[in-house]
């Protein structure tokens, strides 16, 4: 009955799963076997944070441990002399058993001890009664098993006292007469029951992620973080109606569902979410969650094969609201931490793209952007001539032209760094030290356009694809092979998401190609130079998105500067606020991210911020300067170019 | 209210003039005039409001479809393109007839059109057009309501705005601001593509006068702004109080 309850719940949820747009995450088994040894055996994503690590691991890897004892109490409960074959009768399967029920209370003993008494903020908005619930019954579930060993242990039915420690002292309360037999069978059912009992409760509750978070693991993108899977929009071909991301729960694809049906509410993401933690509306979890609730209530619609008859409601703004969607800076600080592997930011892209695409609906502030992407293509609305105003103080900058041999290297200035004033002292002195090294290297100059970063970050996708083509087209046709790029946006998008548009070029940053010039020593930073102390902040699309966390930092080292570093940093750094073209758009709602993290950096007492992505330098010199900080910032290549030119300006 | 939108294709950058002195516009991105959303968002929520069809009349080389997709794709019903060789380089005064015969084969209620091009910069086709068509006309207007007799119109003046009553049908001039023109989103886009757009001939519309203006000479106006500085980077605001100061400004 438990199991024809357990599966008319499970049903339910795996028929909308089939329904869900299919998902293409196939590709790299292997790769997804190891993610599935080291995040779901290995638990390494849980052990992000140690003592709910620790909690979880005991409570999960006991659960492995204790999956043959169900089978054990079936048949013991039918009758109390039979037993497993093989396991039943082994001491090293009792100690198992003894040890990991022990080191299942344990964990639940730690469970509550953080909710209950630590209380961190990150539960905020969770089911905390649903919680108790579920850890009370797992601590029955252990409870029960150990009394019945013990009761066994003392009935003399159990043969291997000595392999069950704890169970063999429990013995003790059992007096081994009448009252011990009854008590046996009280306890073997009770244990069943409530292992029963759970299971028909588990599809219809948070804790379904026992079930969903393997499979959810192994369906995770085999890219690296900061890549997008296309949306590809033919307009001669497409009709009207065609989907352009996501508005109503079938537009969900099958990863999309797993991840909101993975959810167990632990608030991680919510605890480091760049938005969340400035008073904003945006929360990971509660996303998740909201989206979750939307979906399970229209369940029996989409089931029902009813979806194109009845209307779903639209997942914006009946689940989450508009500014929800517009808050996320898409740091990928969530899809971090979240030990099942839910993929946030593609379901908020995918939000993003049919509120652009279809409703054309998002903050007004950004549409001057668009509209500059569009018809200059470059957000700050300039005039293509205008990409090469910064080349006028710096000797001799080859820009391509069509039937040019090509360079060893490709500098891609990127919008910011070829319009922005700030960003020009940094593309200035990039230039400068490429020269200075003897690197043979040249930029397109006009025919560059905006990578289509903020573009598809917004939910245009479409722009997005044709400046994509555009760029592949000019970059496949002037021979180009490797690109270094200043911009971590541009870096991304460059190096992970051309590939699909039929551009792969070697990609690197500007401090991975800086850092190799100083090793080879073809730079000579004067680290007697004194660049004091300085701070790096980590870029969101270079670091935690790209895994380029050292190349900056061995740059700095070469030019003399004293590290000092942030609490949050590296894979934990914490966003500008500029990311997900958070750039384009007004910041009202809570405190300003920029602010916090130039308080952040203050707070080291550098006399420096280096950053290595425009948007991250002006971003944190706007707060500098808001705050009239006498703390500068500057871009690593600016304070390589002091320690090593003999004239940084020119 | 049906209401007919005029449309112009406008050079994305700066235009540049031809050795015949004409606007080069072969092999230059070209866009919807700026200017024109206005008019053409005024007249989408006219319509929306009160029911009626928007229809977008465009001269122009064939690239002027361009702007009617992006008028269509912002929510027009139909477009209108005239297309004639011995138009380029038309002169106000033909635009002006071409357009009045493309209008006078609609039903409508309202023509709306941008204050001037921004390219061209005559602002003399609207009320031109109204001439011919021998309607009143508005300049400047913006705000606009359907009322008992015709129209509620508010139109700018340097010092504020005037109310007037006018009649329907008649042209009005649209100002930049006066609403804020809508994103099409890549749905409108697509739908544009279904919407019907005619293409008449001249004959079709009975204009045979399309002698132009003869341009002699063009030259270019040399800046004659003096001295100015412009100021850079971190220093700018004090450098700018500085200057104000010496001005005696401040």
């Amino acid at each position: 009955m438990a199991v024809t309850l357990f599966w008319r719940h499970a049903r339910a949820r795996l028929e909308v799963l089939r329904a869900a747009r299919p998902s293409s995450r196939s590709d790299r088994p292997g790769a997804r076997a190891r993610r599935e040894l080291s995040h779901v055996l290995g638990q390494r994503k849980l052990f992000q944070k140690a003592a709910p690590g620790v909690m979880h691991a005991f409570i999960f890897w006991g659960f492995l441990v204790l999956l043959p004892t169900i089978v054990e109490a079936m048949l013991a409960a039918i009758d109390r002399r039979w037993t497993l074959p093989y396991l039943g009768h082994v001491a090293w399967f009792a100690f198992l058993q003894d040890l990991f029920a022990t080191l299942v209370v344990v964990g639940v003993a730690i469970g509550f001890a953080i909710r209950k008494i630590q209380r961190p903020d990150r539960f905020r908005g969770s089911h905390m009664e649903e919680a108790d619930r579920i850890l009370l019954t797992i601590l029955g579930i252990v409870t029960t098993l150990l009394l019945w060993n013990a009761s066994r242990i003392a009935l003399g039915i159990a043969g291997h006292p000595a392999g069950a420690p704890i169970a063999d002292a429990l013995s003790a309360l059992f007096g081994g007469g009448r009252g011990t037999q009854v008590a046996e069978r009280v306890l073997v059912w009770s244990h069943l029951l409530l292992v029963l009992g759970f299971l028909t409760y588990l599809p219809r509750s948070k804790h379904l992620h026992i079930i969903t978070a393997a499979p959810n693991v192994y369906l995770a993108t085999n890219h690296p973080r900061g890549y997008l899977e296309p949306l590809r929009i033919d307009l001669e071909t497409t009709d009207a109606d065609v989907r352009l991301g996501a508005s109503v729960a079938t537009d969900l694809s099958r990863k999309q569902v797993l991840d909101l049906f993975s959810c167990t509410e632990c608030g991680r993401c919510q605890e480091v979410c760049p938005a969340w933690n400035t008073g904003k509306a945006l929360s990971p979890k509660l996303l998740i969650m909201d989206l979750r609730d939307q979906v399970a209530k229209e369940a029996p619609l989409i089931t029902a094969g009813a979806a194109g008859i009845v209307e779903l409601q639209p997942l914006v703004p009946n689940a989450v609201a508009d500014q929800v969607v517009w808050d996320c800076v898409t740091c990928g600080a969530c899809v971090r931490e979240c030990p099942v592997d839910i993929e946030h930011i593609d379901t908020i892209i995918d939000l993003r793209r049919n509120l652009v695409m279809a409703e054309s609906r998002f903050p007004r502030e950004a549409e001057a952007r668009l509209r500059g992407v569009e018809t200059y293509e470059n957000p700050w609305g300039q005039p293509a001539s205008a990409r090469t105003d910064w080349t006028a103080s710096v000797e001799d900058i080859r820009v391509l032209q069509p039937g040019d041999p090509p360079p060893e290297v490709l500098f891609w200035v990127g919008c910011a760094g070829a319009f922005d004033e700030r960003a020009q002292k940094t593309t200035r002195s990039i230039a400068r030290l490429l020269a200075a090294a003897g690197i043979d290297f040249a930029i397109l100059g006009p025919r560059e356009r905006c990578t289509g970063d903020p573009a598809r970050r917004m939910g245009h996708e479409y722009l997005f694809q044709m400046l994509a083509e555009a760029n592949v087209e000019t970059l496949n046709g002037a021979g180009v092979t490797k690109v270094v790029a200043s911009c971590a946006h541009c870096f991304n998008t460059l190096a992970n998401e051309y590939p699909d548009y039929g551009g792969t070029y070697e990609v690197v940053h500007h401090t991975e190609l800086l850092s190799a010039l100083v090793a080879e020593g073809r730079l000579r930073p004067d680290p007697a130079g004194g660049r004091g102390s300085v701070t790096y902040h980590d870029a969101c699309y270079l670091g935690r998105h790209n895994g380029r966390y050292d190349a900056p930092r061995d740059v700095l080292r070469a030019a003399g500067a004293a590290a000092v570093e942030m609490p949050r940093r590296r894979e934990r750094s914490f966003c500008c606020g500029a990311g997900g073209a958070r750039m384009w758009m007004e910041e009202t709602e809570g405190t300003r991210i920029n602010d916090t993290r130039f308080a952040e950096a203050e707070a080291t007492g550098a006399e420096t911020v280096a950053t290595a992505c425009p948007y991250c330098f002006v971003m944190l010199d706007d707060a500098a300067k808001a705050k009239g900080s006498a703390v500068r910032v500057a871009d690593v290549a600016t304070l390589l170019a002091e320690s090593t030119l003999a004239e940084p300006d020119g | 209210m049906n209401v007919v939108v005029c449309a112009k294709l406008v050079p994305t950058g700066t235009p540049t003039l031809g050795p015949d002195h004409l606007v080069v516009r072969s092999g230059v991105d070209g866009t919807l005039d700026p200017g024109d959303e206005y008019g053409l968002e005024l007249a989408l929520q006219l319509t929306e409001q009160h029911g009626g069809d928007v229809t977008v009349v465009s001269m122009g080389p064939d690239e002027a479809g361009q702007a009617l997709q992006r008028a269509l794709a912002m929510g027009a019903s139909r477009g209108v393109l005239v297309s004639d060789p011995s138009l380029r380089g038309a002169d106000a005064l033909v635009t002006a007839r071409v357009l009045a015969a493309a209008i006078a084969t609609t039903a409508f209620d309202l023509v709306v059109a941008g204050v001037e091009s921004t390219d061209g910069y005559t602002g003399t086709v609207p009320v031109t057009v109204a001439e011919l068509l021998g309607i009143a006309s508005v300049t400047a207007v913006r705000r606009l309501e359907p009322s008992d007799t015709g129209a509620r119109i508010e139109r700018m003046t340097e010092r504020g705005y005037d109310v007037y009553e006018c009649p329907l049908p008649a042209v009005v001039t649209v100002t930049a601001g006066a609403v804020e023109p809508r994103y099409p989103s890549l749905k409108g886009i697509m739908q544009a593509k279904q919407k019907p757009v005619d293409r008449p001939s001249l004959q079709d519309l009975g204009v045979s006068d399309t002698t132009v203006t003869q341009i002699v000479t063009a030259v270019t106006d040399t800046p004659t702004k003096a001295g100015g500085e412009i100021v850079q980077g971190d220093e700018a605001v004090g450098r700018i109080a500085d200057l104000l100061a010496e001005a005696k400004a401040i």
